[in-house]
């Protein structure tokens, strides 16, 4: 049965590999072999487990121990406690910051208490380079039932009654796109997968690839028999070598085993996936600019209609579904359309994935039913806000989502309730924000990365958010006019409802949330000249204040040697020190510097 | 690896891989996990306690138990304390070699004296009450 009494885990996620797992796996392997118990355990590096602020992380099993934040030199302790004596080594245990106790297993933490894996349901379980793990867990049985019982229609019966949406964003019920798939006939069709995953700060989409490659390659296989295509492409970008490396591992193991390929399972179907890197144009994520860029065209997107299960690649029907909808589509064929629905809100089936980053304790990749409060997320998975910092905002759906305020956090997240209060679920990014962040720098900071990304050709896109980025800049420079918040309304609004694609209809969006939920803020810019969180650099000044102690640790932090003593003397005859002004870069650097008992600079 | 020529193909593949992953999959339910504790101190490893985790690790794959986990536990009694109990002038777990069977929300049940066969006979034990509860 076991091939060895333990097996231990290490993460092998991107994350994880680039605080140290490699090194660690390397260690444990010398370690191990030093003290002659080489043979007790097999280890394996697998896919993400989401909690990659505490990377690496290794899980050693049956007695199902997670350690985190496990560097090499830790590994020798590992061997001689854990695997010769059976002793937990305590300090490689998370503790919970709330209550200091130590976890000992993964749901013993808050962080994944409430989570509830689908579409991550094999990752950090399956040893992803390796098929039979995947067989061992009954992958590519979905696809057999598919192929031995069930009819095309059948199969996009069952996805349209498991009421599954569209993963990339826009929520477009994947039934619904495959039935288009299956009408359009013709002798040739395509099925695409969309792992451009172009928001920064999102990464489900790398992590099922990196951790569970054959549960997307089965999907597209289903999505193939469902429409009749024969021909499949992962659309990737370049920058993910490690998911590339690990979906053509797989794709060639699936072939060797037939999984894909001519006559599959004896079936009479064919079908074959090959991957395409994309140079990580934020645009190609839209799956007109996707075909064009897969053809080798400019990134840019097409006029709907026709769409895409119309004509699509090659002028072909073609259906294009993101990573993380084929990820859940194998549990949806075997444990059936009711069983996805228990899980979720009426309207939006499931889990979703969400990436957690920005002022939040728990950084890390979370999978949640939908339904569940950004106030769970942000406040009990996610762990609070560090420093005792008081949250202000949480930003959903990447650079072109809004940034939601703190009336909204008992919201239920879904495609629909993000949309209603003026954000979105985009691919599942979630930037948290406190009272430190400006609103307008915020709304500007992520305008300026969809103008960069505009592929220019539509007009309101390309000039519109152009015109709204200079408004904003001014702004933030003190030299911001009321009727500049009407403009940037009008445009805003003129971009959504004008541009070709997603991007253009999207991008408006940080600065109209920011102007409905902060608009205090903007007026605090416009009308008096402030940016109450001091963020922008040209409306706050750096001042000394009385509490001085004449201490000069601030004197020597800074770059450009603007403090220097006055003349006012203080109780303990040294003299006050002050900021000039017109030599001050507004770095920062002297804040903490000052201790804190003293706290004598303060940003005005 | 041939190619899978059928959907019974590809189901004997996976009873042949569960192995594979079948820790993996039952280890997250502790509620449902019988652990084996090999108590393995520094007297109880020079008298060969690493080799009776050996056997029971081996019988309790031949029998399949799927939910039973075999581990090391560190001695209990403390070998290296002066004071530690002995049996004829050696440490007690040097000359019994201990091993603990917990059932899950039960206390621990303590074999001392554990050799090759009373080893298998520990297994046979769990295996038997297990195959009960499924009855």
């Amino acid at each position: 049965m076991h091939k060895t009494r333990l097996q231990i885990l290490i993460c092998g996620g991107t994350g994880c590999i680039s605080s140290g797992c490699l090194e660690v796996e390397d260690a444990l392997v010398a370690a191990m072999e030093k003290h002659g118990i080489r043979n007790e355990a097999t280890i394996l590096k697998v896919g993400c487990f989401g909690f990659c602020e505490q990377g690496p992380i290794v899980k050693i099993y049956p007695d199902n121990t997670f350690y985190v934040q496990v560097q090499a030199q830790d590994c020798e302790e590992l061997v001689t406690e854990h695997l010769l004596k059976g002793k937990h080594v305590d300090r490689l245990l998370f503790k919970s910051p709330l209550t200091g106790e130590l976890c000992h297993h993964h749901m013993d933490m808050a962080f994944y208490k409430t989570q509830l894996r689908i579409a991550l349901y094999h990752c950090g379980v399956v040893d992803p380079e390796n098929i039979e793990d995947y067989f061992g867990v009954g992958g590519y049985e979905a696809l057999a039932i598919c192929l031995t019982e069930h009819s095309p229609e059948k199969i996009i019966e069952i996805i349209k009654e498991s009421g599954l949406r569209g993963r990339g964003g826009a929520g477009f019920p994947t039934g619904l796109k495959w039935e288009f798939g299956l009408k359009n006939a013709s002798d040739k069709k395509y099925i695409i997968c969309n792992a451009d995953e172009g928001d920064p700060g999102a990464f489900m989409d790398r992590s099922i690839m990196e951790g569970d490659p054959h549960a997307v390659l089965e999907a597209m296989a289903i999505a193939a028999r469902a429409i009749g295509a024969d021909e499949g492409v992962v659309y990737i970008r370049a920058e993910y070598p490690l998911a590339v490396n690990r979906l053509n591992v797989a794709i060639n193991q699936a072939r060797k085993y037939g999984m894909l390929g001519e006559n599959i399972m004896g079936s009479g179907f064919n079908f074959d996936v090959h991957v395409h890197l994309g140079a990580g144009a934020f645009v190609c994520g839209e799956e007109t600019a996707l075909i064009n860029s897969l053809e080798g065209l400019r990134g840019e997107p097409r006029l709907r209609p026709p769409f895409p299960a119309q004509k699509g690649f090659w002028g072909q029907p073609t259906v294009n579904c993101n990573v993380e909808t084929y990820a859940c589509v194998p549990l949806i064929i075997t444990k059936g359309p009711d069983w996805f629905k228990s899980v979720g809100t009426p309207k939006s089936p499931g889990t979703k994935v969400f990436a957690l980053a920005g002022k939040i304790n728990n950084v890390g990749l979370i999978e949640v039913p939908m339904g569940t409060t950004l106030r769970e997320v942000i406040f009990e998975i996610g762990g609070g806000i560090p420093n005792g910092k008081k949250f202000k905002a949480i930003q959903t759906g990447g650079p072109s989502g809004g940034c939601i305020s703190e009336k909204d956090l008992d919201v239920g997240v879904d495609f629909d309730t993000l949309t209603a209060i003026g954000s979105m679920m985009g691919s599942g990014g979630m930037i948290v924000m406190d009272e430190d962040d400006c609103m307008v720098n915020i709304a500007k900071f992520y305008l300026e990365f969809t103008v960069e990304e505009s592929c220019g050709k539509c007009t309101p896109c390309r000039i519109g958010n152009t015109r709204m980025y200079e408004i904003l800049e001014r702004i933030t420079k003190g030299l911001g006019k009321p009727e500049d918040l009407v403009e940037l309304r009008e445009l805003g609004q003129t971009i959504k409802d004008a541009s070709l694609c997603g991007l253009g209809n999207t991008a408006p969006n940080p600065v109209l949330s920011t102007l409905n939920n902060f608009m205090h803020e903007y007026e605090a810019h416009v009308l008096h000249g402030k940016c109450p969180a001091g963020a922008c650099k040209d409306l706050v000044n750096f001042v000394i204040t009385e509490k001085c102690i004449a201490c000069g640790l601030c004197v020597k932090v800074c770059p450009v040697s603007c403090i220097h003593p006055t003349g006012t003397e203080m109780p303990n005859g040294k003299k006050k020190f002050v900021i000039d002004q017109e030599e001050c870069i507004k770095c920062g650097a002297c804040i903490p510097k000052c201790p804190p008992k003293i706290g004598a600079i303060i940003k005005e | 690896m041939a190619k899978v020529n059928s959907r019974e193909e590809l189901k004997a593949l996976r009873e042949k891989y569960r192995d594979n992953v079948i820790m993996r999959l039952v280890s997250d339910n502790a509620a449902s996990r019988v652990e084996i504790l090999c108590v393995v101190g520094k007297c109880g490893t020079e008298a060969g306690a690493r080799d009776i985790m050996k056997v029971i690790f081996d019988e309790v794959n031949a029998a399949r138990l799927e939910k039973v986990s075999v581990l090391v536990a560190d001695c209990s009694y403390g070998c290296d304390n002066a004071d530690a109990p002995k049996i004829d002038g050696n440490f007690a777990c040097g000359s019994d070699k201990v091993v603990d069977v917990v059932f899950p929300g039960e206390a621990p049940v303590r074999h001392m004296k554990v050799d090759a066969a009373k080893a298998k006979e520990i297994v046979r034990g769990i295996a038997a009450r297990l195959e009960g509860q499924h009855a």
